[in-house]
């Protein structure tokens, strides 16, 4: 079975997006982790588990899942939840949406996530996100990064 | 012709003579008688010639049978004589100068009129083998000269190796050969050593990359459980869009063009 290379509904869309919110939360856990390390290994005898503030911790949490979006989504299209479910954002021609767009669609992903489920909605399985900045969310099963999903005379419906 | 008879008269005359001296023992009176009677009658009358030379004739031929006997007792007497006396093979090899002659020979002549089949057949070949000391034949041939002299190339491809080798039983031979024996007499232990192991690991490594080896193991196994996620996802994506489609009344006909 082939990708089918057409815009990627809500069910596909939503688990990438459990995998990406783990990997984001992995990322945290390592990050306080080693940010706890670096305090025992200067302040042995003092030492104490970081505790952050909850506001610290969600701002924390919401720069690193921006950082985490904006990166993947500007250079290859997909994050590692997209990449396991064989999905890539694209614009609306087929190319990578660039750095403006991926930072922005990844600030109001991470902001308002509840836009995803208008792809359900949407005839053109578009989230809030896709129609605020003109991106798709595409089937890519090929590991080429992105070539073939990104060829419009090639895009199989 | 005259003379002949003339001679012939006198040797009849010469013979009755001796005739009459060789008849000394006959008695006198008997030669006496007969001599006159014959001469008187011989003289008287007018053949007496012509029968002296009949005579004649007889006598001559008679004594020429007797001389030409009497030389040939005589000569072989001689010829024996000396025979007895000299030695003709010293006295040949001495004056005869043997080479000039055989320079003369046609050897070639008298080798064709030669029986060379017959006086081969009467050859004991056994007899003059077993008096040959093969031995010091042997000893005198220069071996090494013989073989450098032989063309081993020329020899080589006139061989079909090809006849010779469907000829040989290899199986014969490899079940003769005592493999155990052949394996024991191996130093295992200085083939290896003359091996650089570590040298043939790393080139056999490299040739078989095992790191792409086992990417693509682990990725071929995580891929189709990926893929069969992937299907199940598009196909769950199928089914919310259907149920949309139902609850907002919407015909798939009026979708748009999803790319």
């Amino acid at each position: 079975m082939s990708a089918p290379g057409g815009h990627a509904g809500v069910v596909t869309r939503s688990l990438a997006a459990a995998v990406d919110t783990a990997v984001v939360a992995m990322a945290v856990v390592l990050i306080y982790l080693g940010t706890a390390a670096v305090r025992f290994a200067l302040m042995p005898l003092a030492f104490v588990w970081p505790r952050p503030s909850p506001v610290f911790s969600l701002v924390g949490a919401t720069l690193v899942a921006t950082a985490y979006l904006s990166v993947a989504w500007a250079t290859t299209g997909r994050t590692y939840g997209g990449g396991l479910l064989g999905l890539r954002v694209l614009s609306a021609r087929r190319g990578l949406i660039g750095w403006p767009r991926a930072m922005v669609r990844a600030v109001a992903c991470v902001v308002f996530p509840a836009g995803l489920l208008w792809a359900a909605v949407s005839p053109t399985r578009r989230s809030l996100q896709d129609l605020l900045l003109g991106s798709v969310v595409v089937y890519d099963w090929h590991r080429d990064r992105g070539t073939r999903a990104m060829a419009p005379e090639e895009a199989p419906r | 012709m005259r003379d002949r008879e003339v001679l012939d008269v006198l040797v009849g005359v010469g013979a009755a003579a001796s005739g009459l001296a060789l008849g000394l023992v006959r008695p006198l009176q008997r030669v006496t008688e007969v001599m006159g009677a014959g001469c008187l009658r011989v003289l008287r009358r007018q053949q007496a010639a012509v029968q002296l030379g009949e005579r004649g004739r007889q006598v001559r031929t008679e004594l020429e049978q007797a001389v030409t006997e009497g030389i040939r007792r005589v000569f072989r007497e001689l010829v024996a004589a000396a025979l007895a006396v000299v030695d003709l093979t010293e006295l040949a090899r001495r004056h005869i100068d043997l080479n000039a002659l055989a320079r003369e020979l046609d050897v070639d002549a008298v080798v064709s009129r030669a029986d060379l089949d017959a006086a081969a057949s009467r050859i004991d070949v056994g007899a003059v083998v077993a008096r040959v000391d093969l031995d010091a034949v042997a000893s005198q041939i220069d071996l090494d000269a013989l073989v450098a002299r032989v063309d081993l190339d020329d020899v080589v491809t006139r061989l079909d190796l090809d006849a010779a080798v469907s000829r040989v039983d290899l199986d014969a031979i490899v079940k003769r050969v005592d493999i155990d024996a052949v394996i024991a007499r191996v130093d295992v232990e200085a083939v290896l050593a003359r091996l650089d192991l570590a040298g043939i690991a790393h080139q056999v490594i490299e040739a078989i990359d095992l790191p792409e080896i086992l990417r693509e193991s682990t990725g071929s196994v995580a891929s189709e459980a990926v893929r069969g996620v992937r299907a199940d996802g598009v196909q769950a994506d199928e089914a919310v869009a259907r149920f949309m489609d139902r609850l907002l009344r919407r015909s798939r006909a009026d979708k748009p063009a999803l790319q």
